[in-house]
């Protein structure tokens, strides 16, 4: 059996619909991170959210935490990466969409403000994942200001924002940019082998 | 043509018109002055009516010319310009709306992504290091 991080739970009981929290994860332990964050977000507090899905496809994540246990049934997710470059929208979930590229970072805003806009949940969360797949894509200055805008419109409204990424592949500009715009942090960056 | 126009608004009591498109409607007009008589008699006429027209115009980007319509004159008879076009990013094309003119109100002139979704049309700004320079 997974066990989930407990600590995660903890600290997000202190955030609050208009906080930004910067998630930092290794290579080794993203899957089990979102997970704990996913888990306590959806069952502890009911909330609603949009999963934005650049570093792997959206059937992956869901796939992913099914196997670990957290229904993602409720989420709507926006896939970056199936559409335009991995090649295939096939797959038996109705709850992702699709964007070209995930250098269409105008169309992931509009598609995510749309879907928040249809929620029936009253509180909701947004997850970016990841800034480093998405700086595969996009320029450090482009990118930096998508996440301006990005975080700012969370939080004017009201939406928990969750931006996740490994900090030694994220362009070192773009992580100084999220330690400013961010109001947490969960850093689970530093995966310790002993 | 602008009275036949003017005497269906004026029958059925028109106050939204579309003429999709100005274009196609003035290709056969031999020169630029009597499109210009045209667009201006016919644009009096309907809002004397009370009818507000929205002109579909074609534009094209050949050449690297920024008009904003087929001809050159229906930009500067109009009281507003919208222009709805594509950005290039690294070979995928974004939708963008841009209000170029709106006599009498006070609006922004950037460039709006434009996204049509189920519950209708969307637009943020355009990033601005995503618009070509």
């Amino acid at each position: 059996m997974i066990e989930f991080d407990l600590g995660i739970a903890e600290q997000l009981t202190q955030v609050t619909t208009t906080s930004s929290v910067q998630v930092r994860v290794g290579t080794s332990n993203s899957d089990l991170v979102i997970a704990s964050i996913l888990q306590p977000l959806m069952q502890q507090f009911g909330m609603g959210g949009v999963y934005i899905t650049a570093s792997q496809t959206a059937p992956n994540v869901i796939e992913m935490m099914n196997t670990i246990g957290v229904d993602v049934a409720p989420i709507h997710f926006i896939d970056c990466v199936s559409s335009g470059i991995l090649g295939g929208t096939q797959n038996p979930y109705s709850n992702i969409g699709y964007i070209d590229s995930p250098i269409m970072l105008e169309s992931m805003m509009l598609r995510t403000l749309h879907h928040l806009e249809n929620s029936q949940v009253q509180q909701n969360f947004v997850i970016l994942d990841s800034v480093n797949a998405l700086s595969i894509y996009n320029e450090q200055r482009i990118l930096a200001e998508y996440l301006h805008t990005f975080i700012n419109t969370c939080k004017n409204r009201q939406v928990l924002s969750l931006i996740v990424n490994v900090p030694d592949q994220t362009p070192a500009g773009v992580l100084s940019n999220l330690d400013l715009y961010c109001s947490d942090l969960i850093d689970r960056g530093q995966v310790v082998i002993s | 043509m602008v009275k036949a126009i003017t005497d269906i608004v004026n029958t059925i009591g028109v106050t939204r018109l579309v003429i999709d498109s100005v274009t196609s409607l003035c290709y056969k007009v031999p020169n630029e002055q009597l499109i210009r008589d045209f667009l201006f008699k016919l644009g009096k006429s309907l809002s004397t009516l009370g009818c507000t027209t929205l002109l579909i115009a074609e534009i094209t980007s050949v050449g690297g010319t920024s008009h904003r319509s087929a001809f050159g004159v229906e930009e500067a008879i109009a009281d507003g310009i919208i222009v709805l076009g594509d950005v290039e990013r690294m070979g995928h094309l974004l939708r963008y709306l841009q209000v170029v003119k709106m006599r009498g109100t006070d609006h922004s002139r950037a460039k709006y992504a434009l996204e049509l979704t189920r519950s209708g049309v969307m637009l943020t700004p355009m990033l601005k290091w995503g618009v070509s320079q």
